[in-house]
């Protein structure tokens, strides 16, 4: 019988979300296959996960106390944080100097921060004379906070991509893949169907959002279950994931949205969460699921069919580039989540029907199915376990000759491609795209429409349009206004229903903005810029017609003013009556910005009697701005051909007459600068002949 | 240097007697500000072209299609020829033995040092919003404020009359010298002045966005500030009015006349269209100078009125940029810093400029009224 001394013990730590444990139990797994005395503690925290999927697994589970790094450095949470995360590392400190582990293991995340500090503290004492070396594994492309923090801490780092290489010291840094329980590399699909008691004609369908599920996947796969209901051999398994927050409450609310459906499914079963999951995979046909770096994977390695909806919005952009990457080696489906106008306003959402001919889809062509799989098996990596298993043992100083020492096949380096190329966040993407199209937003109105020939300037439209579309469901007002900006930029036809629902969205704004002057929930400068955005969309039929007559009467100025130029680039078209009339309405505004682009633009619209008679009370006014507005009036009046008769012509000039106009002069004159100025055309001409 | 170099000819006997002109401050004042007018015409020219040559042109925030494009490119940072010439002139007309001519200086050339740093990294940056981030900069005017707030608090140091060091000028209230009321501040005076030098220093700042702007709208209130660095500096002056005395505050009379002259010399080129811009450099001096004239004359809070146009500009832009463009996504007022939200309605920019200037000097004839009130 081995002494204490003899069996090697380990740490494991991380947690919060599933997908910072599942990994650790992947790579306990590897190690025990190589070393099965291995004993194993998990650390980690009372409200993660790691409570209901560690105990399962046989292994034991301690707690440490520790919370999420608040955002903003001088607040009272950071406060909370730093003390709660002091009591995290005494427990930790506790646990090791009882368990006395030969080496952590780190996952990441605010979990493992108790355990990865509490062995750096006693390196710096050199307590014991003994270190524990910790190992840490990262999951995703862009490495979280506590994993960049706690890298000059560990001995030995790996990574799942290699795009996430130069966030570590390349010394100790290694790409190893992301490990995978070995229940999902080799499923055993007969074993696993008989158990579920499966039929080999039945299909089955496995949806799940993550472990704490997917409101988007959720919702649409409920959504979705009506257009599925004569398919009689479909079985569906619905993880819908624990989250239970005051805004979302998935069980309940995929509970609620069931009953709302006209038949009640048959064959379609909803859990919270999927203790043996790794079963029901086995099992399925074709699975639903999130392009979280854990889930992609576990599919890849498993060799599954999967259509993959990413989660937009994320910093980075990180589950759309991973999920891209993977559709361009042909491994899943990609399904992209919409910005749609729900009960709650502005949601991403997924239209059920769509994702129902999706499934339909993919389920009737048993071919394409094949080849998804192959392609996802392809890029699937079998032995990141196994990797860092023996780097795990290699770095406590064990013998691993019990395990194949052939070498491991080198893991696949997927560099994400899409993460380097454009900004990712909002401001810099549309300076971007303004830069490549050469185009200020500013001058939208003046530019007019975004030509086809601007368009192909532009690199992977469509990830910019889908951006685009994202951030207009983003919280902050500042993304949203980027959103349109970048919606208009693209020229995205698509959204122009939204746009116009949000142009006309009156949800007021919060009590405090209001009291001090903010009127809706969609900004005044979301609303003109949506205006804008018309200019550079070009489009111009009812309903866009409908919404500028209703901006007309917005109670921000600028939108009125807008709305007022908008009006000016589209005026050869036949307009409503009505509309006419709303633009001569808006020359008595108040405002003196919309007064003057009122008059200016009846110039274009009105018939000569109606822009003379209306200009005519403005004449003597003393505010230059008015008298400019009606100058410009006139100036249109002329502009306009076979418009003006003789009769007219003198009665522009008796105006003109009366006009105040205090001295003739028009300009101040700076000979200097008029004299460079003309040197410097003349040259221009002459670059150009 | 002037004043001492009198004093020692007047000493050697009687035929320098006539000299004694040369130490009554209105002589000296007048002096000062014709030396720094005629430095500035003098050497500005040359100067300008140099700015020119070496690169520090205005980079124009891009936002406002109209207004920008005209203005790029003319050089900036004429601010060092005022601090320059006005040193130069503290130098040969001043004082060097007077306290307050020191802290004042000190405030100077501080300020003209933080603006330098700015604008040098502005024009690295190549774009209008480079520069010293909005909180290191309140934080530097934070710390040189408690460094001034404990200079003037000190017994050691300050140079105030001792009973009066901590007080603050209530407007219309008779000092107890006087048989009136003080209001004791002790240790919080030091918050106060940090206070005041950090809110009074960014005045300027803000202005400066039109031709002579800056320049033209300071002149009045630092003059008003001058008169009554005479009256307080005056034993029999104060007295009359009911001003506490403070000996020695006459200095700044030199000092202010100094700066008089050397923006209206700025002016002198920089009236539309400029030739010159003052830049952080100037603005920001022009501000840190502002704050410690108040403060050194104990007159604070008659700059409400003497300086309300710069309160304006300063109060609508906080309303309408931090309010307005940040929390509610939308204008409040036209454009924000106010100057151009009246070029948005049609003025020409000579006439706000114009305008702004009879505003400034209306409130400063209504801030040397109010001296007799009391």
């Amino acid at each position: 019988m081995k002494t204490r001394r003899e069996i090697i013990r380990i740490i494991l730590t991380g947690g919060g979300s599933a997908g910072h444990v599942t990994p650790l139990l992947a790579i306990a797994e590897a190690l025990s296959e190589a070393n099965p005395t291995i004993e194993y503690l998990f650390v980690g925290v009372r409200q993660g996960m790691e409570t209901q999927v560690v105990p399962r697994k046989g292994i034991k589970l301690r707690y440490a106390c520790s919370r999420g790094m608040p955002e903003r450095v001088f607040s009272y949470e950071m406060l909370r944080f730093l003390v709660i995360l002091f009591f995290g590392i005494a427990n930790a400190l506790r646990i090791l100097l009882s368990f006395r582990p030969k080496i952590i293991i780190a996952s990441g995340g605010f979990s493992s921060a108790p355990s990865v500090f509490a062995a750096a503290v006693l390196k710096i004492l050199s307590i014991g004379w003994w270190r524990i070396p910790v190992y840490i594994h990262e999951q995703n492309a862009t490495p979280g906070r506590m994993n960049r923090f706690a890298a000059r801490m560990a001995s030995h780092i790996g990574v799942s991509h290699s795009t996430a290489l130069s966030f570590f010291p390349s010394s100790k840094t290694k790409v190893v893949g992301y490990p995978v329980r070995v229940s999902f590399i080799k499923p055993d699909r007969q074993k696993a169907r008989t158990q579920l008691q499966l039929s080999p004609e039945d299909e089955y369908l496995v949806v799940f959002g993550g472990s704490q599920g997917a409101r988007t996947i959720n919702r649409g796969i409920i959504d979705a279950l009506p257009f599925l209901a004569n398919r009689p051999r479909l079985h569906i398994f619905h993880a819908c994931g624990t989250m239970s927050g005051i805004e979302y409450n998935a069980l309940e609310d995929c509970r609620a949205r069931l009953q709302t459906l006209p038949n009640q499914p048959t064959n379609y079963k909803i859990v919270e969460y999927a203790h043996d999951l790794p079963i029901h995979l086995a099992a399925a046909d074709l699975v639903v699921i999130r392009a979280g770096a854990g889930s992609l994977l576990e599919i890849c390695a498993a060799g599954l069919p999967a259509i993959v909806i990413p989660k937009a919005n994320l910093p980075g952009d990180s589950q759309v580039a991973n999920a891209r990457e993977l559709e361009k080696s042909q491994a899943i489906e990609l399904f992209f989540e919409e910005p749609q106008w729900g009960e709650e306003g502005l949601i991403e959402a997924v239209s059920g029907e769509a994702l129902a001919a999706s499934i339909v889809n993919l389920l009737d062509n048993p071919q394409r199915r094949a080849t998804l799989a192959e392609a996802a098996k392809r890029n699937g990596d079998l032995y990141a376990a196994q990797r860092i298993a023996q780097e795990v043992l290699r770095l406590i100083k064990k013998d691993i000759s019990q395990t194949n020492i052939v070498p491991l096949p080198e893991p696949i380096t997927n560099s994400s491609r899409y993460l380097n190329t454009l900004p990712t966040t909002p401001i810099a993407l549309r300076r971007t795209v303004e830069n490549l199209l050469n185009v200020r937003w500013e001058a939208a109105f003046d530019h007019g429409m975004i030509e086809a020939e601007e368009l192909k300037l532009l690199p992977d439209l469509s990830y910019i349009r889908y951006r685009g579309a994202a951030l207009l469901v983003n919280d902050n007002w500042k993304n949203r206004n980027e959103g349109v900006k970048i919606l208009g930029l693209t020229r995205h036809h698509s959204k122009l229903d939204l746009l116009l629902k949000m142009l006309t969205d009156r949800t007021p704004a919060s009590p405090l903005q209001r009291r001090l002057g903010g009127d809706f929930f969609q900004v005044g400068f979301i609303r003109r810029n949506i205006i804008s955005a018309l200019a550079f969309l070009g489009i111009w039929d009812e309903r866009v017609q409908a919404a500028i007559l209703f901006a007309l009467k917005d109670p921000y100025y600028e939108v009125r003013s807008a709305a007022l130029r908008l009006l000016r680039n589209k005026a050869d078209l036949k307009c409503r009556e009505t509309l006419v009339s709303a633009i001569r309405h808006c020359i008595a505004d108040k405002n003196l910005e919309v007064k003057s682009e009122a008059l200016h633009t009846f110039g274009y619209y009105g018939s000569p009697e109606d822009v003379l008679d209306a200009g005519h009370a403005y004449l003597l006014d003393f505010r230059v701005i008015v008298r400019i507005g009606l100058l410009r009036s006139w100036q249109a009046l002329l502009s306009r051909e076979r418009v003006m008769n003789d009769v007219m012509y003198e009665k522009l000039v008796e105006e003109m007459n009366s006009f105040l106009l205090p001295s003739v002069s028009v300009q101040p004159y700076f000979p200097l600068k008029e004299q460079y100025s003309r040197i410097h055309s003349m040259l221009l001409n002459r670059e150009g002949s | 240097m002037i004043a001492e170099l009198a004093s020692f000819l007047m000493s050697q006997g009687e035929p320098y007697g006539f000299l004694r002109v040369l130490l009554y401050i209105s002589v000296r004042g007048i002096g000062a500000a014709m030396t720094t007018l005629l430095i500035m015409l003098i050497f500005s020219p040359i100067i300008i072209r140099k700015l020119y040559r070496s690169g520090f042109r205005d980079q124009q925030r891009d936002f406002d299609l109209h207004l920008a494009k005209s203005k790029q490119g003319t050089p900036t940072m004429g601010g060092i020829i005022v601090v320059g010439a006005v040193c130069i002139c503290m130098i040969f007309w001043g004082d060097l033995s007077n306290h307050y001519l020191w802290l004042i200086c000190s405030a100077f050339l501080f300020f003209a040092w933080l603006g330098f740093i700015d604008d040098r990294a502005k024009l690295r940056g190549g774009e209008a919003d480079a520069g010293l981030s909005r909180k290191m900069k309140l934080i530097l005017q934070t710390v040189y404020g408690l460094a001034f707030g404990l200079f003037l608090f000190y017994p050691a140091t300050t140079p105030f009359p001792i009973n009066i060091s901590d007080t603050i000028g209530i407007p219309f209230l008779k000092p107890a010298a006087h048989g009136g009321f003080d209001l004791h501040l002790s240790w919080l005076y030091v918050v106060f002045v940090a206070f005041v030098i950090v809110a009074v220093s960014n005045a300027v700042n803000l202005i400066d966005g039109l031709d002579g702007l800056a320049a033209g709208s300071s002149l009045p209130p630092l003059l008003v500030y001058s008169v009554l660095a005479y009256i307080l500096g005056n034993v029999k002056l104060s007295g009359y009015l009911l001003y506490p005395s403070l000996p020695e505050v006459h200095e700044l009379v030199v000092f202010v006349a100094a700066l008089a002259g050397a923006l209206v010399g700025f002016l002198w080129f920089n009236g539309y269209p400029a030739q010159v811009f003052m830049g952080d450099t100037g603005s920001l001096s022009l501000g840190g100078v502002m704050a410690a004239l108040i403060l050194l004359t104990k007159q604070e809070f008659l700059f409400i009125i003497a300086g309300g146009l710069f309160l304006y500009v300063n109060i609508t832009h906080v309303i309408g940029d931090r309010i307005g463009l940040n929390y509610l996504g939308r204008r409040i007022f036209y454009r924000t810093p106010i100057h151009h939200a009246y070029e948005h309605l049609g003025f020409a920019e000579t006439k706000v400029v114009l305008r702004f200037w009879i505003v400034a000097q209306v409130l400063a004839l209504l801030a040397l009224a109010t001296l007799k009130l009391r």
